[in-house]
């Protein structure tokens, strides 16, 4: 017994147990799937088998036929118009929630992430029951007589609400979480020194929760480029999303070197969003009290 | 133009069933240094909000240089305040922090640059412009915060327990530039404080508030020397309170019995004999004599043990104890040569210091 | 890989109809690192008097099981398997040795007897197979025959087909019999296919091989027209219809739910689809609940899909005995006790005539005086170059 125990006290030996998790997470739940999908990205597909003929064809594929560029570019459009639009909503309600929710706090963020409580497509039915050709709000038209309403059925306003619904906690979290810890009197002081509400919020409201915000932008902005279940079930015929396409690749065509091209060229773009988003931060202007010393 | 920089007309403010400001009226002159002073609770600083603009009151009016702005909000009122935290920006530098107030007026560039340059330099902060807040220290935070609120020069300036959050040596130093910054510009100053201290160095008039009410407003040697109730007597200085009977009134004095002795007073309003009342003494008027020695002719006296002896540096507190077991606390300069506890000594005043009132709740 | 999202739909509906139809959730890396790095195979030496079968889920009737296991006296030990691809990769993989009998539909028996995988049998050896319905077996039916010959590879078990279910209040009866229906700006707005890629090119291909008049001309490969062996002018024209079509469509559905709900509101009036709404429709019309009447054009002019599933005794097989209890195993499935077990339990149609067991409501809502058509469907296979057909259907899709 005396070995092993002496063995687990050397500073060396704990080191690793305790880091070993985390490192074997990282390497198989991080770096193994990345590197793969890179490797497969210059490999090539034949009727469900893969070889490994080193070639740069599914790149060409990706970025030189426009069609996939397409789906690219459709997913970053709708990207930026549900974060925008998540955005707008969210900030009311998490300004609302951490001013004045009081001790119903922590329960009223809850209630807002209870979407998740469910399955995915559950969620999408529920959508589609409230939206659909003969969802509530369609049905409830009918009983006063009026048409039902086209746009909220199959089409890519429904996906995009779809998406925003289901990313919108993400946003209305890290905003929540930032303003909790928001000094709420230094409104007071910027309304004293002469600054108009609107005013004091964009001076300081929104840069001393920048960060918080800019966390709720990527959490809400990289899923949305990668989403792919909300278009198939809402966007109708013509609202295939990248990643719709790129889950296609796996799951039905088999032509996994394509998708693994598809997958780099997101991951890539993925990257350039976080990199934009991390230029915009400077810890001394968000009043990290750490920084710049 | 009058002289009133403020005028606050009955107003009142109630939190659901708690009236935190009771129908309040008060007018501050031009270049006056007010302080409010109470305990926690008494309503000063919501009295405060009220004339910045932060709350709305319920019922009563403000007027700041002649205009009612009592609907205003509190970017038109030109009021400038300091808060009790500093309540600096943590994203602005010490520079943008001053200048928010010229930047919300939109005052042009040239302008800012010469009021930077005067506020840094009356304020002694020049230099840290370029600094943020969480690197300088306390003091250096609380005179941003001042001269933030100065450099608009506003037509009053409000202060919120600016100096309870720095520690006593800087407090004491801080006291004495403050007051010196409020007269060299002239712009009145609101005080809130709960020390009375900082209140009777600071101030010209002090308010004195007590669950949401005026107990007394008056300059500030009156409000220590004169005060106009028990509260008052009890909260500004240190003061023994003897609770007693009114044994006799003659000429202005009463003769009070009180622990089975007998002292005079100037005589209490609305007490007449047999009535209880409540004695103030500042501890500073009251003097510790050897035992056996012979007081001033006509002077009050109460024997007692001295009990302990809190020596301060320039004085001293005695603890005297009655034979009933009741403490008198007597400040003086340490003046009593080898007096140690257990001595029996005699504690004597001029009957014509200290202030009776009728007995609150007797 | 073709045949799998059938076979995940039949076994969705016994356990759990709100399964996704393979939607395309996420494309993990790690799934697919999983599906390259070889197939799980099982140890399965160990016993000697074990039926090691390699099978869809959804056929496993557990009386039936119990049954043979108590009067053979073998342990019947089942491993299941999602698409026609994953099976045929397992029995590769050395399964042979691992797998006494194995299921696959379509053309896949014949690449597995190609492989080497199955072998040769004796159609005599299942008496039960004297009651299948002409249409399912040789000479109409040669699939399950080796090419060009009368060995047979495999033997039948159950079918299915891929018509198009019709709203008949709101498509005209002579619209309906042409695959065209699913193309037809008269209905537009009202159209519904599956989200799908392989079975929307080969039913369009179908039409536009007709069109083309290419469906009946000598095929490149020599062989019969196989609407998932196109050629590239085929594809093009494909391409063409499908983008068509997409200003028609209402939406591409991915689960059941979605075909009953826009069907049952009116909303969609035609989609193709494997029968099960069709049924749900006629059986909600029978009680009333739905005032028009569903049909279901099995086999369009042009021609329908479908598949055959079959038994094949694995290549690994040597052993007279094992052969024997391979053989009285498919008989036992054959028999009309079990295939009445399946039609009833698991909503799968038999190449048995089994009708005279069955009411008239259920011939009706199994298509089983139509089983003619059967042999006219073209059966289910894998697109000839997956590669090609993905950049069909993305193209679509981007347009």
């Amino acid at each position: 017994m005396a070995a092993p125990r002496r063995l687990f006290y050397r500073s060396e030996t704990r080191f690793l147990l305790l880091g070993l998790p985390g490192v074997m997470f990282v390497v198989f739940f991080l770096l193994f799937p990345i590197v793969s999908v890179i490797v497969f990205s210059f490999w090539r597909t034949e009727s469900y088998e893969i070889y490994a003929d080193w070639n740069l064809d599914n790149y060409r594929t990706v970025l030189f036929e426009g069609t996939y560029l397409t789906f690219l570019w459709r997913s970053i459009v709708t990207a930026v118009v549900v974060t925008a639009a998540c955005l707008v909503y969210a900030w009311p309600v998490a300004y609302f929630i951490a001013k004045y929710g009081g001790r119903y706090r922590l329960l009223l963020v809850l209630a807002l992430a209870a979407p998740f409580f469910t399955g995915a497509v559950l969620r999408l039915s529920a959508l589609q029951a409230i939206m659909g050709p003969i969802g509530v709000i369609n049905m409830a038209l009918g009983m006063f007589g009026l048409p039902a309403v086209e746009f909220l059925m199959f089409n890519k306003f429904a996906s995009g609400i779809g998406i925003a619904y289901l990313y919108l906690p993400f946003m209305v979290t890290a905003i929540y979480l930032s303003l909790l810890n928001f000094n709420f009197q230094l409104l007071n002081v910027a309304k004293v020194n002469g600054a108009r509400p609107w005013r004091a919020f964009l001076t300081v409201t929104w840069p001393l929760n920048w960060i918080g915000t800019a966390i709720g932008i990527t959490l809400v902005f990289i899923p949305c480029l990668a989403e792919s279940l909300t278009p198939t079930f809402l966007g109708g015929p013509s609202g295939k999303l990248y990643g719709s396409v790129l889950g296609l690749q796996f799951d039905q065509t088999g032509t996994w070197a394509l998708g693994s091209a598809m997958g780099v060229l997101l991951f890539a773009v993925c990257c350039v969003v976080i990199a934009v988003m991390w230029w915009t931060i400077d810890l001394r202007r968000t009043g990290f009290t750490g920084a710049g010393r | 133009m009058t002289n009133v920089a403020v005028g606050l007309q009955g107003l009142t403010k109630r939190f659901g069933r708690t009236v935190a400001v009771d129908r309040v009226t008060l007018e501050i002159d031009q270049g006056e240094f007010f302080s409010l002073l109470g305990p926690s609770g008494s309503g000063k600083t919501t009295l405060l909000r009220i004339i910045a603009g932060l709350e709305d009151p319920d019922e009563g009016r403000i007027v700041i240089d002649g205009k009612d702005v009592t609907g205003l909000p509190p970017y038109a009122r030109k009021v400038g305040m300091v808060f009790q935290d500093f309540l600096l920006f943590p994203h602005m530098t010490v520079g943008e922090n001053i200048l928010f107030p010229l930047r919300m007026q939109g005052a042009p560039r040239a302008e800012r640059d010469e009021r930077l340059g005067w506020i840094v330099k009356l304020l002694h902060i020049d230099g840290l412009e370029e600094r943020f807040p969480h690197q300088l220290s306390g003091g250096q935070q609380q005179r941003v915060a001042l001269a933030r609120g100065l450099i608009s020069r506003p037509a009053l300036l409000l202060l919120d327990e600016p100096l309870a959050n720095l520690d006593r040596e800087l407090r004491k130093e801080m006291e004495v530039e403050v007051r010196r910054y409020q007269r060299e510009l002239g712009i009145p100053f609101v005080y809130v404080t709960h020390n009375q201290e900082e209140a009777l160095t600071m101030s010209d008039r002090i308010a004195v508030m007590r669950v949401g009410r005026f107990e007394q407003v008056a300059p500030k040697f009156e409000v220590y020397s004169d005060p106009a109730t028990a509260f008052v007597a009890s909260f500004v200085g240190h003061a023994n309170r003897m609770r007693g009977r009114v044994a006799a009134l003659e000429g202005g004095r009463a003769t009070i019995d009180w622990d089975g002795a007998r002292f005079a007073v100037p005589a209490p309003g609305g007490a007449g004999v047999g009535a209880a009342v409540d004695v103030f003494v500042k501890c500073e008027r009251l003097t510790v004599l050897p035992s056996g020695s012979a007081a001033p002719a006509g002077a009050n006296r109460l024997d007692g043990v001295l009990r302990d002896v809190i020596f301060k540096g320039q004085i001293a507190d005695y603890i005297v104890a009655r034979p009933s077991g009741v403490e008198i606390v007597v400040s003086e300069a340490a003046s009593l040569p080898r007096a140690k506890a257990g001595d029996t000594v005699l504690i004597t005043w001029a009957p014509d210091t200290g202030h009776g009132f009728p007995a609150e709740g007797a | 890989m073709t045949t799998s999202d059938r076979k995940t739909l039949l076994a969705a509906k016994a356990f759990n109809r709100r399964t996704v139809l393979k939607s395309g959730a996420a494309a993990s890396a790690v799934g697919f690192t999983a599906k390259a790095t070889g197939p799980f195979v099982r140890d399965a030496h160990a016993a000697e008097l074990e039926l090691r079968v390699l099978m869809w889920a959804n056929y496993n009737v557990e009386s039936t099981v119990t049954a043979f296991e108590q009067q053979h006296g073998v342990r019947f030990a089942p491993t299941y398997f999602d698409g026609n691809s994953e099976a045929f990769n397992k029995m590769k993989a050395g399964g042979t040795q691992d797998f006494d009998l194995v299921q696959a539909d379509g053309h896949w028996p014949r690449t597995y007897h190609k492989q080497g995988l199955t072998q040769i049998v004796d159609p005599a050896k299942v008496p039960n197979l004297a009651n299948a319905y002409p249409a399912c077996v040789p000479p109409k039916y040669t699939l399950d025959q080796v090419e060009g010959g009368t060995d047979w590879v495999a033997i039948p078990n159950c079918w299915g087909g891929y018509g198009v279910t019709i709203n008949t209040s709101m498509v005209d009866a002579a619209d309906a019999e042409s695959i065209e229906v699913l193309y037809n700006e008269k209905y537009k707005g009202h159209i519904i296919t599956s989200a799908r890629f392989e079975e929307n090119i080969a039913e369009t291909g179908i039409l536009v091989a007709d069109r083309m008049g290419t469906r009946d001309a000598a095929r490149p490969d020599g062989k019969p027209f196989n609407p998932y062996v196109l050629t590239d002018e085929e594809l093009e024209e494909c391409k063409t219809w499908l983008i068509k079509q997409k200003g028609l469509l209402l939406t591409r559905y991915v689960e059941y739910d979605m075909v009953d709900r826009l069907m049952i509101s009116g909303q969609a009036w035609m989609s193709p689809e494997w029968g099960i709404t069709f049924r749900r429709l006629l059986a909600m019309h029978r009680n009333g609940e739905l005032d028009w009447q569903a049909r279901h054009v099995l086999k369009p002019t042009e021609g329908g899909l479908g598949w055959i599933d079959n038994w094949m005794i694995s290549s690994g097989v040597e052993d007279a005995e094992k052969r024997e209890i391979c053989y009285a195993w498919i008989n036992n499935f054959l028999s009309d006790e079990n295939m009445l077990k399946v039609l009833r339990e698991e909503g799968t149609s038999s190449v048995i005539d089994i009708r005279k067991h069955l009411t008239e409501i259920e011939i009706e809502d199994f298509l089983l005086n139509e089983t003619e058509q059967i042999s006219g469907l073209y059966m289910f296979d894998q697109p000839s170059s997956p590669e090609k057909w993905e950049r069909v259907w993305s193209e679509v899709e981007a347009a």
